[in-house]
This record gives structure tokens, sequence and C-alpha cells, in this order.
């Protein structure tokens, strides 16, 4: 009911527009604290321990502690460590921390979140006693700072009266800023910094590791090294008046003293160097530069210049030593690049970096150097008493500042991932670096979960199509154990009106929304991760285990859930009719591609499995040539296999992928389905369907494609993707049969990302997708590891009648923001499995050297791409420019006559150097063609060559042996 | 979640209410002497004035022998928002407003008794900050009831929007401007809470089938509550005595 | 009875009254009725007040905006005023466009104020011929009981005298326009005109003067509205309307003037002290 609270007006006047607010004042907050005898607390309510137990001898006493602002948003990684409880988090905090920083504050609602943790948020801008007034002229951050003194005293007091005699917990205000901490001091407000607190805090080893050491950087002005930054008023006026320009700092790889910014206005990115031209901007930073005049624009130095290991202390090194700053000879002006300097930081992108430690030279020292894995990030200085510890693991580190007179950004330690070279540390840092949502499922999300031994309810089963008695079977990779789709087909009564056989075909999918309910735990949890990640040794489910490989999961002989799309299809492929309907399946048989295949040509089998893999295989041939002759295009990715030691995990074997038949009959089908799906969705939710674009390359991208093909004698055409097809299908070389798989592996390079979209967002033409060669396409066939498919399903389901809509899902803003995050996070599992692919290929290679057969993927300034079939590898082959000549009209590069060119065929030599354990890398080198004093000659070659074949034997020995126990991840071939 | 946060961690509003709260209410009845019936309203900072005339003859082109022809006018001072609205009167809007202020108070007033009659009722927000129309119906009743015009019962008028917490539906009663803005939807009833009859509906952006319900039975919650306001409001007022201006005339 | 009486015989009922010297509500020929004066009582409106006299009651908000001067007088700023007699303050007014009278007295509020240069329309100049506040003040009666103009004048200068307006910072070069609301300078107001209205009444050969008029009065006097208004500031006389009614005697008019100059003085003290009441429980 409505209660009579004291009720004030606060005015906010923007531009000339007057804003006038209610704001309530209440007398029914609770303070939270179980010492507490006024406040009319239930038994639930209670957050604050009575007595509470002090960890800081600072304060012997029993106390809260109560937060400033600036202690949450600099001082998160300490918050986090398990040592403080019994915590006030004012809202005055909460609020200016939202505003601030997204990031920090969901950390923060994580803690308060936590039980254990003992945080208590408490609203005091709405409490009648602890709301203040902005008074004339006062500036919003001293309002605020007074609002938190005034909630500290309001607490004190609040606990003492009532408890006379009695034991009560005093108030200790956490506070960094020393002007704050002044004023609250004359208040008679017990307060300290956080660091003082925390140095005095006891039983708590690492926890003063994680202070941040922020400082405010363009204060420390004395012995400074960098130029201070421009005020965010002075950049913005700069900008605004044109002399300035913004832009996100990308930093080089090879060179720690150079990177650009792309500006408006500038066709080239604003080339930077040095120290003082980079000026303490780190990579993805959003900065302010000032351009130099025309005559001071540099080339971009060609140099490959690291850092140096050990800490020199806080000097800048001499920089012309360092950098090639002579001015270039006029000859070559196109290189000249528009050069500048970094004047001003206006956003920071800094996140938490894995890296290594290395330690100080000095024993006992605190301050050490750490080495972050991303290479375009600078070294990070770090305090750490456990340097001895964490010398030997990966780290994770975050930044905190960059004042003007360190050399090095300052950071703070947030935890060690595991020891160097360690797999699973090795993992931690690829899943870190790619973002990707890793942690343990919560127990929120896993109380939404079935219980381990459910079984289909009768009562479900009456509500669906009883599909059970149809022989349905499924057919994955090896291994696979999530599996989300399975098929049959089977003749049925009648032909066509042309006398054709007609079949029944059906896509059976996993009825994961069956389980994955809106709005839960479990989907918010799957919403945010958006998608299985598959490692090579390791797969990061989208939702637990329990469903992915079992309730979902359909398997063979078991009764599962489905969401089918049946159609019938005549025997020239043409469909029908489309139905979709929930449905419940008992797989007859979960296979493997190669089970599979085998079945279809073993002709002795003719049991129903048999048959109907048949019709399915020879329907999908049809579908196939439709689709091909429709103008769909067929590309190629080298994708590799990685047999896996099954007690080491570690990689013993790699190998390109192999492509059967089945492979495609299973793929045709999902297509059709995901078509059918996306047809039935756009008529249906012209605004909010989830669908599958992918645009049409521009032109540009194929220009050097085009000329490498040209050099073969083919001329490609890629006016329509259709007759982009035809050519690609012409351009065969005979007695280079892997000469066209090549050309498609190219084209690829060539295409756009495809990309998730919500039908409101864009226009009818711009759904096509150019890869399919389709007007229309989805994802629906593995809502087990994807959560776009989960959406479709849900969108499906509703406009079929057999689930209920709710709001969300018709939004297209919120759908527009659901893809955003799929494509995010898409690509970044994309990425992920990339490295974990070179991880592995480092492993592989840890102790060998072999020499194989290469071809050359494209050419550049000073290195070959080099692509080798058998393993699906690639990297660069260098090449050093006193030896070579580019030509760069034609891309080729030449030697003493010797002419390398893309699509040339190599062999090269492959090793690994390890001599930065960080970027370990695959090194190639030439053997043939051979070409004196570059090409690696084989001491012995013959030998060289006889030993692997030998080992080569013993492999296939090995791989037999293992086969039975081996653990192959699966990997989908990319649609 | 969809939809800014209009909820706090802690279950507060924007402003401090509580989801199932309205905001503070004051109202005065027979505040002017020129109409036959006056009441001044408000609603958090929606300040609103009804004035009602008649009944009287009504004009021959609109009379009515089934009875008395109700005539609603709704302005909004040009003053009554941040930035100066041209058109106080008259605009789409306020005709709109208008025509819904007839129908709601129409359902309220006993209209049989008074056949060939006309009966005026002039709202004007002085001040908005959302739920203006619901402030308006509220006056109006008032001023009916000031007028003496026999009513079937109050006419009550409140609205209510959706919100989420923790993932969980929250309906909001009485929004505010500041809830409006944000974009939510907005659920606005005009009810005769007595009889439990609604006379008016009327809803703003989208919002799913699932959440009607909820959010129709907070508005009539909240139509109750304001119907507990007003009542106690013309209860106080009678037992001022007659007004100054009665005791002069007679 | 009395009310039976005054329905049926309106003149006469009226005319027992005057002829013995009182008025139907009570009062004497040049006695006013009380003043209530409200200040910043809305918060949409940059200032505001709701004046009473009597059961007269009017609102005055008032709004700022910015625009550029008009070509011809690129040192002026803006004051638009405007009178709006809503069909709810009296049984008089119909719904539709503003009537005649409305807009007569919107008009004559507008002349009067302009000729008391109370406010200097330079002030509201930020730079010339670019940038100038328009000062809107729009004044909406709520309860029409006679002498309409009086508390209309009274509600625009008490709003006015509250009135500040925020700093504005003009760039020339790139046409930005910065706006603090937190420092702000009052508008300077010089004086503060008072007007006051009679009703002229004719009985036998005698004029009778009635000051301050309701509603019913000035009907009785037979017309719409107070036949003679009369405003002054700082003594001076800056505005003087009379219409309809009786004709008017020299001898009236001097009288007119003493009335008008004490209720001038009286008024003015009345703004003050509600202002300054306000700024206190402001603080």
């Amino acid at each position: 009911m409505w209660t009579t609270k004291t009720f004030l007006t606060k005015t906010k006047r923007g531009n000339i527009l007057k804003i006038v607010r209610e704001h309530y004042l209440r007398d029914d907050l609770l303070c939270g604290s179980a010492a507490c005898n006024i406040c009319p607390h239930k038994d639930d309510e209670f957050v604050l321990a009575s007595n509470p137990e002090s960890i800081c001898a600072l304060f012997e006493y029993p106390h809260y502690l109560v937060l400033d602002t600036n202690v949450v948003l600099h001082q998160m990684d300490v918050l986090e460590e398990d040592a403080l409880t019994n915590v006030i988090i004012l809202q005055t905090v909460l609020e200016e921390v939202k505003h601030q920083n997204t990031a920090i504050f969901q950390r923060l609602l994580e803690i308060i979140g936590n039980k254990k943790r003992k945080f208590y948020s408490f609203v005091n801008e709405h409490h009648k006693d602890t709301y203040i007034e902005r008074g004339p002229g006062e500036k919003p951050n001293d309002r605020n700072d007074r609002a938190i003194r005034k909630a500290a005293s309001w607490y004190a007091s609040h606990l003492s009266a009532n408890n006379v005699g009695g034991q009560f917990p005093k108030i200790v205000l956490l506070t960094d800023d020393e002007g704050n901490r002044k004023i609250a001091q004359e208040e008679g407000i017990v307060c300290c910094s956080v660091k003082d607190y925390i140095e005095n805090v006891n039983g708590f080893v690492g926890l003063i590791d994680k202070l941040s050491k922020n400082v405010i950087p363009e204060s420390c002005s004395k012995d400074a090294l960098y130029p201070a930054h421009l005020t965010p008023t002075q950049i913005h006026s700069g900008i605004r008046n044109g002399k300035l320009f913004q832009g996100t700092f990308h930093a080089s790889r090879d060179n720690f003293l150079e990177g650009t910014v792309s500006v408006n206005g500038y066709e080239k990115p604003i080339l930077l160097q040095g120290h003082i031209g980079i000026n303490r901007a780190v990579d993805g930073d959003m900065v302010a530069v000032e351009i130099f005049p025309e005559e001071e624009w540099r080339k971009p130095s060609d140099i490959v210049l690291e850092d140096k290991a050990d800490d020199p202390g806080d000097l800048l090194e001499e920089e012309a030593v360092l950098l090639n700053t002579a001015k270039p000879a006029d000859n070559n002006k196109d290189e000249i690049t528009p050069t500048g300097k970094v004047v001003g930081i206006i956003r920071r992108k800094w996140r938490q970096y894995c890296g290594i430690l290395m330690p100080s030279k000095f024993p006992g020292a605190t301050r050490h150097l750490f080495t972050p894995a991303e290479k375009r990030i600078p070294r990070v200085r770090i305090e750490t008493r456990q340097s001895d510890i964490l010398a030997a693991q990966r780290i994770l580190v975050a930044l905190d500042s960059w004042p003007r007179n360190s050399r090095y950004p300052l950071g703070h330690f947030v935890r060690a991932l595991g020891p160097i070279g360690d797999k699973d540390a090795e993992n931690e840092v690829i899943l870190l670096e790619h973002d990707v949502p890793h942690a343990r499922f919560s127990e929120a999300v896993l109380a939404c979960l079935p219980p381990n031994d459910w079984t289909i309810p009768e009562e479900e089963i009456k509500k669906r199509v009883d599909l059970r008695s149809i022989c349905i079977c499924s057919v994955d990779p090896p291994g696979c154990t999530d599996i989300d789709d399975a098929l049959h087909a089977r003749p049925i009564e009648g032909t066509t009106a042309d006398g054709l056989v007609k079949y029944e075909v059906g896509v059976h999918i996993a009825d994961v929304t069956y389980f994955v309910r809106p709005n839960t735990a479990l989907d918010k949890e799957a919403a945010a991760r958006s998608t299985t990640v598959y490692l090579v040794d390791k797969r990061i489910d989208m939702v637990p285990d329990l469903l992915s490989s079992n309730l979902c999961s359909l398997r063979g002989g078991e009764e599962r859930l489905a969401f089918s799309c049946v159609w019938e299809i005549d025997e020239n492929a043409n469909v029908l009719s489309t139905k979709f309907h929930k449905s419940v399946i008992k797989s007859a048989a979960a296979m493997t591609y190669e089970e599979a295949q085998i079945a279809i040509d073993d002709s002795a089998r003719q049991d129903q499995i048999a048959s109907s893999l048949r019709v399915l295989n020879a329907l999908a041939k049809k579908l196939k040539r439709k689709r091909l002759d429709n103008g769909a295009l067929l590309l190629a990715s080298p994708e590799i296999r990685f047999q896996v030691d099954s007690e080491t995990h570690d990689p013993i074997e790699v190998q390109a992928k192999k492509i059967v038949d089945t492979n495609s009959m299973v793929e045709e089908f999902m297509l059709l389905a995901n078509v059918s799906v996306a047809e039935k969705l756009a008529a249906e939710y012209p605004q909010c369907a989830l669908l599958r674009r992918h645009p049409a390359p521009p032109p540009a991208n194929f220009t050097t494609f085009l000329k490498a093909a040209m050099q073969q004698g083919f001329e490609i055409d890629v006016s329509t993707n259709k007759s982009f097809s035809a050519s690609l299908d012409k351009a065969q070389i005979p007695d280079r049969p892997f000469f066209n798989t090549l050309l498609r592996i190219m084209a690829t390079r060539c295409m756009q990302q495809a990309v998730y979209f919500s039908s409101g967002t864009k226009m009818q033409d711009e759904f096509y997708h150019y890869g399919l060669a389709c007007p229309i396409y989805t994802h629906f066939t593995s809502p087990i590891r994807r959560y776009a498919d989960v959406i479709v399903h849900r969108l499906l389901a509703a406009c079929i009648g057999e689930d209920v809509t709710h709001a969300s899902l018709l939004d297209t803003k919120q759908a527009d923001s659901i893809c955003d995050n799929l494509n995010y996070r898409h690509r970044q599992a994309q990425y992920a499995g990339r490295a974990s692919v070179a991880l592995n290929t480092h492993i592989l290679f840890k102790n060998r050297v072999e020499i194989e057969a290469a071809v050359v993927l494209s050419v550049k300034r000073n290195a070959l791409q080099v692509l080798i079939p058998k393993y699906g590898l690639e990297g660069p082959l260098y090449l050093p420019s006193d030896k070579f000549t580019y030509n760069e009209e034609e891309h080729f590069q030449i030697c003493n006559g010797v002419v390398l060119k893309t699509f040339d065929e190599l062999t090269v030599r492959l090793s690994l150097d390890s001599t930065n354990l960080q970027h370990r890398k695959l090194v190639f080198q030439l053997v043939e063609p051979h070409i004196p004093g570059f090409s690696y000659v084989p001491e012995q070659a013959m030998d060289v060559d006889a030993k692997t074949e030998e080992k080569k034997e013993e492999k296939v020995e090995a791989k037999k042996r293992k086969e039975a126990r081996d653990t192959k991840v699966k990997k989908k071939a990319k649609k | 979640m969809p939809g800014p946060d209009l909820l706090s961690s802690q279950g507060l509003r924007l402003d401090g209410r509580r989801p199932n709260e309205l905001r503070r209410i004051k109202c005065k009845l027979g505040v002017f002497t020129q109409p036959d019936g006056s009441a001044y309203l408000e609603q958090g900072n929606t300040k609103v004035l009804a004035a009602v005339y008649g009944p009287h003859q009504a004009a021959k082109s609109k009379s009515s022998t089934d009875g008395v022809v109700v005539n609603c006018q709704y302005s909004t001072a040009t003053f009554s928002t941040g930035e100066r609205k041209n058109r106080p009167r008259g605009d789409r809007k306020s005709q709109e407003m208008s025509m819904h202020l007839r129908q709601a108070l129409t359902a309220a007033i006993k209209t049989e008794l008074y056949p060939r009659s006309q009966i005026d009722i002039y709202v004007e927000v002085l001040q908005a900050d959302g739920g203006a129309y619901c402030a308006g119906v509220n006056a109006a009743t008032l001023a009916l009831i000031d007028a003496g015009i026999p009513l079937r019962a109050y006419a009550c008028a409140c609205s209510a929007s959706m919100a989420w917490r923790a993932g969980q539906p929250e309906p909001l009663l009485d929004v505010g401007h500041v809830e409006e803005a944000a974009g939510g939807v907005v659920l606005t009833v005009a009810a005769l809470p007595n009889t439990g009859s609604i006379a008016l509906l009327e809803m703003s952006h989208r919002l799913h089938m699932d959440y009607f319900d909820v959010v129709l039975s907070r508005a009539m919650q909240g139509c109750r509550d304001i119907e507990i306001i007003l009542d106690r409001a013309v209860r106080d007022h009678l037992a001022e005595g007659w007004t100054k201006q009665d005791i002069v005339t007679i | 009875m009395a009310e039976i009486y005054k329905l049926i015989h309106p003149v006469k009922y009226f005319n027992d009254y005057i002829s013995r010297d009182i008025r139907p509500d009570g009062r004497k020929f040049h006695e006013q009725r009380n003043i209530k004066v409200n200040v910043n009582s809305l918060k949409t409106a940059e200032a505001s007040a709701v004046v009473k006299c009597g059961n007269t009651t009017v609102v005055c908000g008032v709004q700022l905006e910015l625009a550029t001067p008009k070509a011809e007088e690129p040192e002026l700023g803006f004051l638009v005023t405007n009178v709006e007699l809503t069909p709810l303050c009296s049984s008089k007014y119909r719904p539709g466009p503003p009537s005649d009278n409305a807009q007569v007295q919107s008009y004559m509020l507008s002349d009067i104020f302009s000729n008391s240069k109370c406010i200097d329309l330079k002030d509201l100049c930020i730079v010339p011929d670019k940038l100038a506040w328009v000062v809107y003040c729009d004044i909406v009666c709520l309860d029409n009981d006679g002498s309409l103009v009086d508390a209309c004048i009274i509600a625009l200068m008490a709003s006015l005298k509250t009135l500040s307006l925020p700093t504005v910072t003009y760039d020339p070069e790139t046409e930005e326009i910065k706006v603090d609301p937190d420092v702000r300078t009052p508008l300077k107001v010089d004086g503060c005109p008072v007007a006051t209205s009679f009703a002229v009444y004719k009985l036998t050969e005698r004029n009778i003067l009635l000051t301050d008029p309701s509603a019913y009065e000035e009907e009785m006097c037979g017309g719409l509205g107070a036949h003679f208004t009369v405003c002054l500031n700082k003594g001076l006389i800056c505005g003087n309307h009379k219409f309809g009614g009786s004709h008017l005697l020299m001898e009236n008019q001097e009288e007119v003037l003493k009335i008008a100059k004490e209720r001038a003085n009286l008024v003015v003290k009345v703004i003050d002290s509600c202002i300054k009441n306000e700024k206190s429980i402001d603080k």
C-alpha cells in the first residue's frame, strides 16, 4: 500500500529544458545488519553479521566497511578475493560505478549476489535519514562524497543506538580520496586508505599483490618521461576545430615502438613512432592524435623490434638508434605515411592480460616485469612477493595506470593460470585471450537442469508426434557426444502427377528448448556463451554436460525429444510439402560418417537403415547438384585433425580432414532444413526472425586472387556467385589434383563473414546468402552447440503453436543485440579454435623436423605464405630482401633467376622455434627449388627421407592401436 | 533483459517507490467559485484542475432525450512541461484525451437523470509529469461530486507499466514521466472500481500477451487505491461544512 | 430569498445595495479584495506565480527559449505575453479559438507591460544579431471573478521578479551554444507595474466607481470586464484604458489615480514579501 513519505523534488537542468523529477524518501529501508534491533528485518534479510571478525590489524574491533566509489572502481580484484566481508555498498557508489564502468558494475553485482561475502547494498539515496541534497554550487562529486560520509555516520549512530553497553560493530570508511578522508576524519568517521587497510590484513597471502596501483597518471610530473596528455576539454576542442583526430590505437605486432591510428579524413592510418609518439597508448585505446606537417612524415619501419628483456628502470632508450627514422628516399613516395603523435587518451580499453612474469634480477625485490602473451601489449610492472612461485606460471594481470614518470604501465597480479607449457594453462590462456566464457556452470544454472535420471514424461509424449517406430539414425564424426541431428527417409504411397516416386524425409533436431526455458539462469548463461567452443582437446559447452551429451543428444537406441522437419520429396529431390512438429524419436543407430558410408556401399546390407541411407544419399546428391546449379560456391578451408594421446592429451599425429560422401549427405539435409525454417520464420515474423546472411564480397577483395589465377592461365569470373562457381569448376589442372582445392581455399579467403541478423534490421534483398546461393537462410540444426538455433527453435515452436512466445523473443531491438553477441562469440570461438590448433601443432612439432611438399598461397614483400596440404598447416616462409627481389606488379619473388609465385609447389622443412616461450612458432625453410646460399640443404637428404618414411610406418601402426581409444574432438565442416 | 532498468536491484523504482506504490496524491474539492463544481488534484508532480459546469440546457444540435450530454475538454498549459508547448488545446493529443475523458466520465455519470441537458467538464493540466490523463479523470470525478451530479461510482484512472527484476516480470503502478519516457509499455485504465467495471483501456507500445493480465490487475489495484483516497477527500471536504460561497448566497 | 430576488430583479437588487453605499459582497466602493500570491509553485516552468484576487485566480508560467534576434532589432530579445481565458474559468467562455475578449485582454496586458518599460529587452540579448532569449509568459486564468488584468499583471510581475537566466556562452567560430544552468543571473526588473480596475455604475445622476469589481459587478455595470483600468509603475502612468460602461467625469479621474497609487504600493509590498518568504523557505 501507499505509504506517506517525505517528498522532495530534484531539478536537473539540461540545455534550457527543465527536468523535474520526483524523489521519494522512505522509512522502510533496512540497514541489513544483524546487530540492529531497530529496523524491522525479516530473518532472511540480515546480510551483515552481528559480530564481524576483524582481519585488519589497524582496527581490532568488529566493524563493517563502507566503500568509496574509487575503491570499487580501482580495487575490484581485491574485493573479489574472499578476504573482505561485511561490506556496505551504498547506492550512491553503485550508481557511480554503473555510470563509469559497466564491467566493474557487473562484477560488483556478482559479489553482492554471493551470500557468503556479506556485501549489503544500502539504498541511502532513498532513505529519509541519509539522503542529502546537492548544495548550490556544489560539484556532483563532492555531493556524492558527502552522501557517502553521511551514510557512514548514519550507520555508526544507527548501530550504536539501542545497543547500550552491548557490543556493536563500528563503521570504517575505506577511501583513496585524500580530501574525502580528511573531511571524514573531521566529522568523526573512522576512515582509512585501501592500501593501509590491506597491508595490515592478516591471514590472506597474496591479497596485497592484487592492490591496484592506481595513481593519477598526469600528476606525476616529477622526473616525467612522457609528455603530459591533454585534458578532455582540450582534446574535445582540438577535435572540434580539426587540429586533433581521434581513433583507435593499434600497436604493431613486430615493432613495440610503432603503431597506427585510423582516423577520418586520411586514407592511410596515421603512423605513430617511438615512446613519445605513442605516449603511453596501449593497443585498443581510443586516442587523440596530432598529425605532423607533411615534411615530417615517415614510412613504417620494416624492422622487428622487441622490448628489452630486462628492466632498464625508468628511462627511455635513445630512440634514434632503435628507430628507422631516417627520411625515406624519394623513390618510394608511396610508402610515406602521415605521421603523428598521441596527445591524449580519450578512453582506455584495458582488460586483463595473460602472460608470464619476468622476475627482477635482484633477489627479494617486489617489483617485477610482466610480459603479456599478446605481443601488442607493452610489458607491465607489477608488485608481488610471490615472484618465485609465479615465475614458472602463466598469470593474469590487470593494468591500473601509466604515470608519466614510469617507463612501463603499472598493473597488479590477478591470478595464476598454471605452469607454463601445461596444457590446461595454455588452453586457459587461449580462452581468456579470446574472451570465451568458460567458468564452470553456476549453481543457479545447474538448478535449472532436470534430474540425472530424467525420462520423458507420459503427458509430454502425448503432446508430440510419436516417431519412435520410424527408423531414424544419426551420422556424425567419430567421438561425437553432442548429437543434435538425426535423419530418416522412406518411400510413401502414391506418386506425383509426373509419376515420380515420393519419399518422406525427416530431419530431427534435438529439442533443446524443452529444457532451456526462456529467461532462466540456464538460458541466460547459454545466451552469454552463444556457442560451444571446440579446442583440439577440449570442448567448452554452451549448455551443461547433462544436456549436451545426454538428455538432448540423440543417442542411438534411446528415446529423445526432437523438433522435426518433415518433407515430402519426389525422387528428383523436389520438395512437395514441408511440415514442422515436435516429436519423440528413438534413433536406431548413431553412426560415424565412415560407418554410414560403409553401410551404403555394402550391397549385402538390405536392412532398413542401409536402405534409408541410400535414399538419403541419392536425394542429397540431387539436392547438391541443384544448389550448385543455382550458384552455390563449393569452398574449401584446410582443416586438420589431431590424433590425441588418450592419456597425456598431447597430439601425436596431424592430418588433413577426410571428406566422404556421407558428410555432404548430412550437410545437404541440414541446409534444406535451415532454408525451410528460415522461409517459415521470415514469413511469420517479418520483424524479429533470426536469420543468417552472407553478403557478397566487394570486388576489391578479389584483385590479388584473380591475378594469381591469371598467372596459372585461368580467368575467373567473379561477377556473380553462379559465374564464380562455374569458372572455379573449370579451373582444373589435370596433373595437379590439388590445384582446384587450393584455388577454392584462396577463394574462401576473399569472402566476407556470414552473420546473424534480425529480419527487422535489414531489407529483404539483403537477406541473401552468397555462399549458399539462397535468398534466405538461418541456423536450426544445432541447438546444442549454438544459441542462434535455440532462438530459431523458439520462434518456430511459437509459430506452429507448440510453445508460447514471450516478450523478449519478439522484440527487434532485443533480437538485434542477441545477434551482435552471437556474431562476436562465433568469431571469437573460431579464433580460439585456430589458436588451439596452432598450440597443438607446436606441441606436435616440439621434437621433430619434417620435410614436406608445400604450395605457395600468396606472395608478400618479405615472405611467402605456404600451405602444407598434408597437414593443412600454413605459415610464412621468410625471404631475406638482400637475396630476393619482390615484383610488386606481378606478385612474385625472384632470386638468381628462380621465380617464386603463387600456386608454385615447393618442398619445405618444418621445425619449431621455441626460443620465445610465449610465441613459439613453426619455421618453414625452403628446400626445393634449390637456391644456393638460402635453401636448406639436408645433410644426407636421402637419409632423412628414409627416416621419415620409417617414422610414418611406425605411426600408422600406432594409429591403428590407438584408434579404439581415440578421443578425437568433433569438428563439423564449416558451412 | 529487455527494457531499461526501471527497477534497481533492491527493488526500488527510479524515484524511490516500490513497484506497487502510487505517487503521492493530494486533492481538494471546491477550489473555484465560477464553476458548479471544481477540484484540484496532484499526483506526484502532475497537477491538474477540473471544473464542471452544469447540468444546463443543452445546445440544440447536441441535445439528446436519452440522457445528459457530457462535453469534455482536456487542455495542457503551455508551461506544463519542460519544453514549451505551442498549442495548449485542440491538437490531436488533447482531442484524443478529451474523448477518452468523456468516455470514462460518461460511464460514471447517471446520464439518464438529465435528458436534454449538458454537462461541461474542463480539465486543465498545469504541470505534467506522466499520467496526466489519469489525474484528469480523478480530478474530474471530484469536480462532478463537488457539483452534486449523481454518479454510479467513482471513476478512477491509473496507469501501469512493466519492468523486470532478476528476470521476473514486475508491473509498475502509476507510471511517472521518466518511466514513460524510458519506452516501456504504458497501460492506462479508467475504471469504476466499486462495480469492478472498466470504462476505458488504453495501451501504448507493445506488450506480450503473457503479461497483460498482471499489468492490468496492477492497474486495477491502483484504481482501487485511488478510490480510497478520493473517497477520503470527499468525506473530509463534506466534514468541513458548506463552503463560504454557499453561506453568502443563501 | 435574496437569491431569488437577485434572479428576478437583478438590476433592482444591485441598485438597492449601491444606493445604500455598499456592494453586494459587503465591500465598500473603494475597498479591494484580498490578494494572495504564491511564487514558484510550478516546477516545470522557469518561474511561476499563482495569484488570487478575491476569487479571481490566475497562474503565470514563464519559460525560456533561445532564438536569433530580429534583423531590424538585433540587440533586443523577446518577451511574449499571452493570456488564456479557458472555458474552465467562467461559464461565459466556450471551448474553441480564443474569444475576442481574451484577445483584448491579452493585447491590453502586453500593451501595459511594454509601456511600463520595466524589462529592458536589451537584457535579453546574449549576442547581438545571433542569440537572444525568448521569455514566454503564459498566463492562464483559472477562475474569472472580475478585474482580470489586475491579477494577470500581478502574476506576471511576481514571476518575472523570480526569474533568473542561465549563463549562456556562445562560440562565434563554431556557433556552439553552451548553457550553464548552475550559474544564473536574476532578470533585471525596473519597478513593478500594478493595474487597478474600476467599474463605473451609473446610479441615477451619480457615477459610482467600484474598485476591483467582481465578475458580477462588471456584468451589472454592463460590459465584458472592467470599464476602466489604470496602471502605474513607480508613480508613472503606463496604461489607462477606458471602454464601455458609463462615461467618466473629470473629477473621477483624480480619485482613480489616488486609489490606484495606494493600491500599487500595497501590491508591490505583497509581491516582495511573498518572494522573500519563498526564498527563506528555499534556504
